[in-house]
């Protein structure tokens, strides 16, 4: 068995001239918590509905659960949770949809769908097109959630609830899933909440994967390092993400050997004020290249 | 169940329909309490007949041209019920991300809808020839075209062209709500619209031209069909069969080639 639940080589999706998914080599480990981040339009939707058979690779390969899309998606289906659109049959109740849902999943929880609704705090009775946006997002989890799969995939599934529920959500995901061996892939650009939950975080912009490891090695290795003077001679250094210089300083940010950067500066009389560590947001900004530019709030939130 | 969901969204229909049949069920019991017919017989092509017996046959053949209507409707309604639906309406990627091949829902929908138009189209008929029955009773034979049919005959076809209409519009609209997206009654609409204006044009200009009847029209009518009888009736509903199950067939195609959003 593959310890890969999603291996992607050279993965592509175009729409006509626009490359949704350009190239994307993403490697997912069976039982992980994996953080798919990027922009809006970055390709995390199209990456998931290709990796489903929702939609049609253009080139490349892939494996989901030692399948392939193309042509087992049904299997893989059998086995994936899917969170995409926050729109099921609007005239069903939750009720309804869990009885339309549970024969479709010989491992379909019951107990697991009652918990859920309770953790959640979702009207059940309730027709879905009368629900709440938040109210609709959190049924679409709780089906996707019940339904026993091994590899659940979800697509912003934060979006619309409010902090407490999001907060239960993300306690019973690590509870449930994380601590089962199942692997979970989320999608999102709520970075604080990936970082609470993810061990593995994949950072997608237009198309291609930029950065793809353990979320503690990128915490441990990505430094942000601060050297008095704007003319200095190492730049050229091979794990600089960004450098920047203003106000009598330059500012570098380094994927990697930070201590060997800072004792080359040194070593060639540069001042250095500070090394720091960067969060999740920092990083993601700094690898999408946007970490000096206008930014969107959502990006940010 | 999957079924489970079709019936959800067909139930009202159905009901309706039934509702209707029942009603007419009513009213034969209720106002048509039986006709004796004449005392007195006549002979026509060597059958014995009775005056009356012409008269159920026209009888049927003036509801049941009418009948065209309802059923076309039922047609539009089932086919807008099912995958194209969910596909209007934003739950495409929930239904079709079910573990189940595109196939399976195409002929889910398909085969459960056309059961029940058969069982509409069936009820609707029986209890048709019934209140006729009670307005002038059939016996034996009656004369259509000038032929001597029997009534069984009669009502078998009239269920067999009207299961044709019904599933060719649940067809063209089924397929239609999976090609536009659940906005499939309006093009079948507009392809029947459309059809009939081709015909009104090829017949105003090229006269010895017939177009063929997507409607199925010229076998909802006794006469028709007994002169199609003679005239390969079998290849003609064979063919109208064809017809109504290329639609679903293109439905998969299409669904099955389509990206799913």
């Amino acid at each position: 068995m593959n310890d890969l639940a999603i291996e992607t080589h050279a993965l592509h999706k175009h729409y006509g001239d626009i490359h949704a998914v350009d190239g994307l080599d993403m490697h997912v480990p069976r039982g992980a918590v994996y953080g798919f981040l990027g922009r809006n339009g970055a390709g995390k939707t199209t990456t998931i509905r290709v990796l489903t058979g929702l939609a049609r690779a253009t080139g490349g390969g892939m494996r989901v659960l030692d399948l392939d899309p193309r042509t087992d998606s049904v299997a893989i289906l059998a086995r994936t949770g899917l969170v995409i659109e926050k729109m099921l049959i609007p005239s069903m109740t939750g009720n309804d949809l869990v009885r339309f849902n549970r024969g479709f999943f010989p491992r379909w929880s019951d107990t697991l769908a009652a918990k859920y609704a309770e953790v959640l705090e979702l009207d059940m009775k309730r027709k879905f097109k009368k629900l709440s946006t938040g109210n609709r997002t959190k049924l679409c989890l709780l089906l996707a959630l019940s339904q026993g799969a091994e590899l659940i995939l979800l697509d912003e599934p934060t979006a619309g609830l409010d902090p407490v529920v999001t907060d239960q959500l993300l306690r019973v995901m690590v509870e449930d899933f994380a601590n089962e061996g199942r692997t979970l892939f989320l999608s999102s650009h709520h970075l604080s909440e990936v970082e609470r939950i993810a061990e593995w975080v994949g950072i997608i912009d237009h198309g291609k994967l930029l950065l793809e490891g353990r979320l503690d090695d990128m915490h441990s290795n990505f430094r942000r390092v601060r050297v008095v003077g704007e003319a200095l001679p190492l730049t050229a250094w091979p794990d600089i993400v960004s450098s920047n210089t203003g106000e009598g300083t330059t500012e570098y940010v380094l994927r990697a050997d930070a201590d060997a950067f800072v004792a080359q500066l040194v070593s060639q009389g540069a001042t250095v004020l500070d090394v720091t560590p960067l969060n999740l947001s920092e990083i993601f900004l700094e690898v999408v290249g946007k970490g000096k530019t206008n930014v969107s709030m959502e990006v940010l939130a | 169940m999957y079924l489970w969901k079709y019936w959800r969204e067909s139930r009202i229909t159905f009901a309706v329909g039934m509702a209707l049949v029942g009603l007419l069920l009513w009213s034969a019991f209720k106002f048509h309490a039986g006709y004796p017919g004449p005392a007195t017989g006549y002979s026509e092509n060597g059958v014995t007949l009775n005056t009356a017996q012409n008269i159920p046959a026209q009888i049927y053949l003036v509801i049941a041209s009418v009948l065209t209507l309802p059923l076309a409707f039922l047609g539009l309604r089932y086919g807008s019920l099912g995958a194209g639906r969910d596909l209007g309406e934003g739950s495409g990627w929930f239904l079709f991300s079910r573990p189940r091949t595109r196939a399976f829902f195409v002929w889910s929908d398909w085969s459960y809808g056309m059961a029940q138009i058969l069982l509409l189209v069936l009820a609707l008929n029986a209890v048709l020839v019934f209140e006729i029955h009670r307005m002038a009773p059939i016996r034996g034979p009656v004369l259509v075209a000038g032929e001597p049919v029997s009534m069984a005959t009669i009502f078998v076809l009239h269920c067999v062209a009207g299961l044709l209409l019904a599933g060719s519009m649940f067809g063209l609209t089924y397929f239609s709500s999976v090609l536009t997206r659940g906005r499939g009654v309006t093009l079948a609409v507009g392809v029947i619209v459309a059809d009939v204006i081709a015909k009104s044009v090829v017949k105003h200009y090229w006269p010895d031209i017939t177009l063929p009847n997507l409607t199925l029209t010229e076998f909802s009518i006794s006469r028709s069909m007994i002169a199609g009888f003679a005239d390969h009736l079998g290849l003609s509903i064979a063919l109208r069969a064809a017809l109504a199950l290329s639609f679903p067939v293109a439905a998969q195609l299409l669904l099955q080639q389509r990206d799913i959003d």
